[in-house]
């Protein structure tokens, strides 16, 4: 419960706080105008998405589905709005002159990304999927939504400890293999688990 | 997470979570795994549904059970297992339950 109201404030406000942050730096460095107001319509948009949740779910009657797609909604943007207001947090300190490394705010964004992917693929098995809809049996898509989550939870981790430890030559192609080889593992057992089971003779 | 950690804290539940990693299962085929009666079974399916663990489709009168955990709680799992949690208050249950066992009853010869 604390963690909804936690979420849902910071879903308010974390899109506000990076307007704010972009609308400094397009004071700071009008020389990359482009850039911030690129940032400020994501933003925007970001801002927009979360207000339409909050109204759809005021219309609902409430119900899980709609509870669940609204905190869906609330986590993509809290996500979202961070990994875009920490590099305008260190671009803003670096053109002030408080932040030597310009780096560390992209380092700073990759390990939010990693840790998002952490996130998702912790959750992965907990999402509903009919085996209907997915054309095969229980036990087949629960095995594999087991074996994406551990799969995604395990290359978030692995993708937020590179960009930790590494130096930001290596950590690049590092996470990037990671994502690659998550993603190619993943999309072979879902073409497998598609692919009719035939009983041994 | 009290919920979660409540029901991983029993290894009777430990075993059907463990069981429910193989495939969804009918409420008779995991009780037909286990000593103890169904209601305590019916008990048992309960604390895991209430802590999220597990999800319940009833088709008719049969009630099949599918696992919903998480990659942590999996994780979480694991760890009880190994670590055995819960085992030291089962132990001494079961000691207890012999010893009431063993008594001798009223009126018999």
């Amino acid at each position: 419960m604390a963690l909804n109201w936690i979420s849902s404030r910071a879903g308010a406000v974390l899109p506000l706080i990076g307007i704010v942050l972009a609308l400094a730096n397009w004071n700071a460095r009008p020389d990359a105008a482009w850039a911030w107001a690129a940032a400020i319509g994501m933003l925007l948009v970001m801002v927009g998405a979360r207000w339409r949740a909050q109204l759809a779910f005021r219309r609902s009657s409430g119900d899980a589905a709609t509870v669940r797609s609204v905190a869906s909604v609330t986590g993509g943007v809290v996500f979202g709005a961070l990994i875009m207001i920490i590099p305008l947090a260190v671009s803003l300190a670096h053109a002030y002159g408080i932040v030597d490394d310009p780096d560390s705010g992209r380092r700073m964004t990759m390990i939010i990304l990693g840790a998002y992917l952490a996130v998702t693929g912790n959750a992965i098995p907990k999402t509903f999927a009919t085996s209907s809809s997915m054309q095969c049996d229980g036990a087949r898509l629960q095995a594999f939504q087991r074996f994406a989550g551990w799969t995604w939870a395990l290359c978030g981790l692995g993708f937020a400890t590179a960009w930790l430890a590494l130096p930001i030559d290596t950590a690049a192609p590092v996470s990037t293999g990671l994502v690659m080889v998550a993603m190619i593992v993943t999309i072979v057992r879902l073409v497998r688990l598609r692919r009719p089971q035939h009983a041994g003779v | 997470m009290n919920k979660v950690f409540k029901a991983l804290s029993d290894p009777t539940r430990r075993r059907v979570l463990q069981l429910l990693r193989q495939r969804p299962m009918s409420a008779g085929e995991l009780s037909d795994h286990f000593p103890v009666s169904k209601p305590t079974m019916s008990a048992h399916f309960a604390v895991l549904h209430e802590a999220g663990l597990i999800d319940a489709e009833r088709s008719g009168r049969t009630i099949t059970y599918r696992l919903v955990m998480s990659v942590l709680e999996e994780a979480l799992l694991g760890f009880a297992h190994t670590l055995g949690w819960g085992l030291e208050s089962k132990r001494t249950t079961r000691v207890n339950h012999d010893k009431v066992a063993k008594r001798p009853v009223k009126g018999e010869a």
